[in-house]
């Protein structure tokens, strides 16, 4: 339910915490016992909410983040889950998301890769076909490319592969380029972002050089209590194998 | 594939739409100076301000 003095960012946000929090209990095997960091429970916004479909802004926001747990942990996505992502979807659909063009093909490819997890709990989605990755193929300029993957990270998980993918493994220098200049600029969501690719290409054995365990840990110690961020950081140690540290 | 009722809840608003976008699609964060007091140049004015209130020198008869 909105509140009448917050805006729909803010609610939005509230909401995004709120899904990022149930997903990193799933993934920590503690389902229910997570209290958003930094948030504290003294933000009513991050109470349960009493409207069914409060929660719908952050599964759409998070796609296939807010699976990839159950994707991990290979256990199974409750119906009522499976229900309200196929929901979030017809509340905001693809085409109607207003995106400008220059960003509007993040989004294409974002609402593949939840439609593509989704399929593996049966549930399919009609979503637009993305096109051919043209647009992260060239990374000589790291800087911004390595944003875009950020903007990308959802994609960052086992099973999926695609153009993005085929150019993250071409560009791991690049990706560690771009994790270690968020750290210096302190732009702990956007490293969380990138290690996400970098825990992928350490799983399929790309190397880097980086050591990605204490920097994972550094961002979830001093990531500014978003809860999206240590999730991210917690799929990523997950996805390397890393989850004991 | 699953055989359930979905329920159609409304469609977004534009800029419910367009608020999920800018979630969807985070910017990397702008870099900014170090923090300064806001009105650091209070002092100047603090200064005129003393010299007019102080008293003036005694004039030489």
């Amino acid at each position: 339910m909105p509140f009448a003095d917050t805006s729909p960012h803010e609610d939005y946000t509230a909401a995004v915490e709120r899904v990022a929090g149930r997903a990193l209990g799933v993934l920590m095997d503690a389902e229910g016992t997570v209290v958003p960091a930094g948030f504290a429970p003294a933000d009513p916004r991050l109470a349960e909410p009493h409207d069914p479909d409060a929660d719908l802004p952050g599964l759409r926001v998070l796609g296939s983040d807010a699976l990839a747990p159950h994707v991990l942990r290979g256990t199974p996505l409750p119906t009522d889950q499976v229900e309200a992502a196929a929901r979030a979807f017809a509340v905001f659909p693809p085409d109607t998301l207003g995106a400008s063009p220059e960003t509007a093909w993040i989004i294409t490819w974002r609402d593949w890769a939840t439609a593509h997890t989704l399929t593996r709990f049966g549930l399919a989605m009609d979503v637009p076909t993305p096109g051919d990755g043209a647009q992260v193929a060239d990374a000589s300029t790291w800087q911004s490319w390595s944003v875009r993957m950020a903007q990308l990270s959802s994609l960052a998980l086992p099973g999926l592969d695609g153009p993005i993918h085929a150019a993250a493994r071409r560009n791991a220098e690049s990706l560690a380029r771009g994790v270690v200049r968020a750290m210096l600029r302190r732009d702990y969501r956007t490293a969380a972002r990138i290690a996400r690719w970098l825990a992928l290409l350490a799983a399929d054995g790309v190397a880097f050089p980086l050591e990605l365990d204490p920097l994972l840990r550094h961002v979830r110690l001093f990531g500014g209590g978003s809860t999206r961020t240590v999730l991210d950081t917690r799929i990523a140690q997950h996805v390397t194998g890393l989850e004991d540290s | 594939m699953l055989t359930q009722y979905i329920r159609q809840p409304a469609a977004a608003t534009p800029t419910q739409a367009g608020t999920v976008a800018t979630l969807m699609i985070e910017e990397e964060t702008t870099i900014s100076d170090a923090p300064l007091f806001a009105p650091e140049d209070f002092g100047g004015g603090l200064l005129v301000l003393g010299l007019l209130l102080s008293p003036k020198p005694p004039k030489e008869r």
